[in-house]
């Protein structure tokens, strides 16, 4: 090809990129241009004690990405970006600024030097169109076509400028961990939590002495959210209306919602893929007072051109830095918290940058949203005369505690400064898993929400409910009410109302081993499907 | 694949007739896009924002029922257990606390000038420092902690965690609480703390926690309390020596 068209073309693609700012990103398709780059969305973030038997002296991060995986979605399921960076950010010492960071770059190749599996077809030998050519029970099986892998780098420091390390394998060093498919069905994969617990890898991370676990891959949804009525200006009554959760009494708020799967739009129905990554409390608190804030993100090269001539490896060509796309650390800031027009620019801007966007969580729009849509049938279902339901207290100390600082003594950094991440206290003790609330701290137990996040926290209705002012009234510790000193009772007048979405979620739901997750939902049979989810949930 | 700045694209398989100018146009704007707007990632530091009061949020009737119900109650967030009975019980004397102890102590002094006096890292590190104490914290029953192994100790006035009086099973520590508050200067002591401060008491097999305090209160109140208490010590000396014969300064815990 002569210059003048090569440069034709690179021109056309840069000019179709020229006008298109870099896709950002973070949690379920919450910001406007995350939902251009699904591979990069994160969805969920997830910290806590390991609850599994025998490794409560270590902490298990979950970073999902890639979300609404619908089961069965042929030909390519869900593969994870190998141009991207996937990233987990510890800050141990309090300055909001990471001091480890765990590096997942992704590798995705075809049998047969990237031609893949060909058969022969009338004397002509020709690639298959599928991901795999027979049932895979094996992790090394010849009949799948498309292999995923994963490096994971520690970075102490700067991401970017900090001392690098390779994090290896412990069954044979090497640097390099598979991924499993996805679970395509059970024809193809007809044993696949077997399948995929041989991708349970046991890693060395150097300097860190114990040993670590990591696993990525598909992973059933544990997300619990009424997402399109929720988003429909809350197209239900969004209180209890049992007694109590599953009470199953009706006594609860007239009209109010009850607990029930079939309220939930993920769990039992979707997919995601998460990078889990177990690591001992030692090697990861630092200096700093034992309190962990963590996040995750993800990057991009900043230029991304579009090439008439793809090919399996290079589908695109990148250059430029790295430039974070999605962000997530503590769950529904995104969604609910940050104005529509900042949603992007959250995504891509870093905790110390995170004063500029204060005024969301100090003075925020959710709860004055439901006053205006639920005061008048409150007070008519009541016969009561609230003003207004949501808190008075500004600035929303409650809220600054929940989000930006973390709760004193709880898991509140030695050194303070407002950012937004999930902070975990690993000097609380772990909660078995048949004890754990879902409503975490303030349902009288500190080992939950907003204490870093298990995946069996009900943050939906945690958060709606801490939104509505619930820090302003007393919590149990051990049975005894207890107010934290944010705000007064006085201030949030619905603040011990039963605020509910109607999805619940608990770690009896969940596997209580490592990776905590389900298995994800088959792609086939529809028998399977409608099975997991008719899964009732457990209180 | 990754390229660096000055990348270029590769060979076209499919060949196409293209002007001239629009290829060097191009190609200028891929210099440009590659080497000027794409160069170091910058951090995006977020501008200041207004937030803008709601006024346009135009209220929905959701589907609640008109009928209002005469004896509706709001449910509560989720139920709580009966409060931890109140047992009043007395204070006893204990030996010099170790030098951490009045180190850390000294650190919260300074910060009474400022306003920012708090004496839970002392009180934590004499609790840690105390076998007594962690002798006496181990015997607690499993069922009387909340299900994170949390236990509220003071709100007040000194809870215990059993109704028996005379099992008195916080002594030591209560004693140690008290007299790592007398040692904090007054200035600090009467400063107001907002809300509870949790203490973490690590244990062989899982960390206890220790909660006092509850809206806004003092140090000043603990020792109060404690005070008042005093007497019931002299009722109950039996035990209290016993366990004041255990504690020992930190320097002698360490294996």
């Amino acid at each position: 090809m002569n210059k003048v068209k090569r440069y034709a073309i690179a021109g056309a693609l840069a000019a179709c990129l020229i006008g298109q700012a870099p896709a950002l990103a973070s949690s379920h398709r919450e910001g406007p241009n995350i939902t251009k780059t699904p591979k990069v969305d994160n969805t969920d973030f997830y910290m806590f004690r390991s609850y599994e038997p025998g490794r409560e002296q270590t902490v298990t991060i979950i970073a999902n990405f890639y979300p609404d995986q619908t089961p069965g979605n042929g030909p390519n399921y869900y593969t994870m970006d190998p141009d991207a960076l996937y990233e987990i950010h510890i800050d141990n010492d309090g300055d909001a600024n990471e001091n480890l960071t765990f590096q997942f770059r992704f590798s995705n190749t075809l049998r047969n030097n990237n031609n893949g599996i060909s058969l022969n077809v009338g004397g002509k030998d020709l690639p298959i169109a599928l991901r795999k050519i027979g049932p895979i029970n094996t992790p090394d099986s010849a009949n799948l076509n498309e292999l995923e892998s994963y490096t994971v780098t520690q970075i102490t420091g700067d991401r970017r400028s900090g001392t690098r390390a390779n994090i290896t394998n412990a069954n044979g060093g090497g640097t390099s961990f598979a991924k499993p498919v996805d679970n395509m069905g059970q024809k193809t994969l007809p044993a696949y939590n077997a399948y995929a617990n041989q991708f349970i890898h046991s890693a060395t991370i150097p300097g860190c002495a114990g040993q670590s676990r990591v696993f990525v891959g598909q992973r059933a949804e544990a997300f619990a959210i009424n997402l399109g009525e929720t988003f429909d200006l809350v197209n239900y009554v969004p209180i209890e209306g049992d007694s109590a959760p599953f009470a199953a009494d009706g006594r609860g708020f007239p009209g109010g919602i009850r607990q029930n799967r079939a309220n939930d739009d993920l769990i039992g129905k979707k997919n995601v893929t998460s990078i889990a990554l177990e690591v001992p409390i030692s090697c990861l608190t630092g200096s700093g007072n034992g309190v962990i804030g963590g996040w995750s993100t993800a990057s991009l090269p900043q230029a991304r051109l579009l090439d008439p001539t793809p090919t399996y490896p290079a589908p695109t060509i990148q250059g430029g830095a790295f430039v974070q796309v999605s962000r997530l650390g503590m769950p529904l800031v995104n969604e609910l918290v940050i104005g529509l027009n900042r949603k992007d620019l959250f995504n891509a801007a870093e905790p110390p940058g995170d004063g500029a966007l204060g005024d969301f969580v100090t003075n925020p729009t959710f709860p004055a949203i439901l006053n205006v849509l639920f005061r008048a049938p409150v007070n008519a279902t009541l016969g009561t005369n609230i003003a207004d339901l949501a808190p008075n207290n500004f600035p929303r100390n409650d809220l600054v505690a929940t989000f930006l600082t973390g709760i004193r003594t709880l898991n509140q950094m030695s050194r303070v400064t407002a950012s937004e991440m999930l902070r975990l206290n690993t000097g609380v003790a772990v909660t078995p898993l048949a004890r754990q609330s879902t409503f975490g701290v303030v349902g009288d137990d500190l080992a939950g929400f907003p204490n870093g996040r298990r995946p069996g926290d009900d943050v939906t209705d945690i958060v709606l409910r801490v939104a509505m002012g619930r820090l302003c009234h007393p919590v149990p510790i051990n049975g005894t009410a207890t107010d934290l000193g944010l705000c007064t009772p006085a201030n949030a007048p619905v603040g011990t109302v039963s605020f509910t979405d109607g999805a619940p979620v608990s770690a009896r739901d969940l596997q209580g081993t490592f990776p905590y997750l389900n298995a994800p939902v088959p792609g086939s049979p529809k028998t399977a499907q409608a099975a997991a989810a008719a899964v009732p949930a457990r209180p | 694949m990754i390229l660096p700045i000055s990348g270029v694209v590769r060979d076209s398989s499919r060949p196409r007739a293209v002007p001239l100018v629009t290829a060097v146009a191009f190609h200028g704007l891929v210099l440009l896009f590659l080497l000027g707007s794409v160069t170091q990632a910058s951090r995006p530091v977020p501008s200041a924002l207004t937030v803008f009061t709601l006024s346009n949020v135009t209220a929905t009737q959701a589907s609640v029922p008109k009928a209002a119900k005469p004896e509706v109650v709001l449910p509560q967030v989720e139920p709580m257990a009966a409060p931890a009975p109140r047992v009043p019980t007395p204070v006893i004397a204990s030996p010099a606390a170790p030098d951490v102890v009045a180190a850390s102590l000294t650190q919260a002094d300074a910060s009474a000038a400022d306003g920012a006096c708090d004496l839970t890292a002392p009180v934590e590190a004499a609790l840690r420092a105390n076998i007594a104490v962690r002798d006496e914290l181990a015997l607690l029953p499993r069922n009387e902690r909340s299900v994170a192994n949390a236990l509220m100790v003071w709100d007040a006035a000194w809870l215990s965690p059993e109704a028996d009086e005379a099992a008195d099973p916080l002594r030591v520590t209560r004693t140690v609480v008290a007299e790592t508050v007398s040692r904090a200067s007054e200035a600090c002591r009467l400063q107001p703390q907002a809300g509870p401060r949790l203490i973490m008491m690590p244990g062989m097999t899982e960390t206890l926690v220790l909660a006092l305090g509850s809206g806004t209160w003092r140090w000043q109140d603990v020792l109060e309390t404690a005070q008042q208490l005093e007497q019931f010590a002299a009722a109950q000396p039996a035990k209290s020596e016993q366990m004041l014969a255990r504690l020992q300064p930190a320097s002698e815990l360490d294996p």
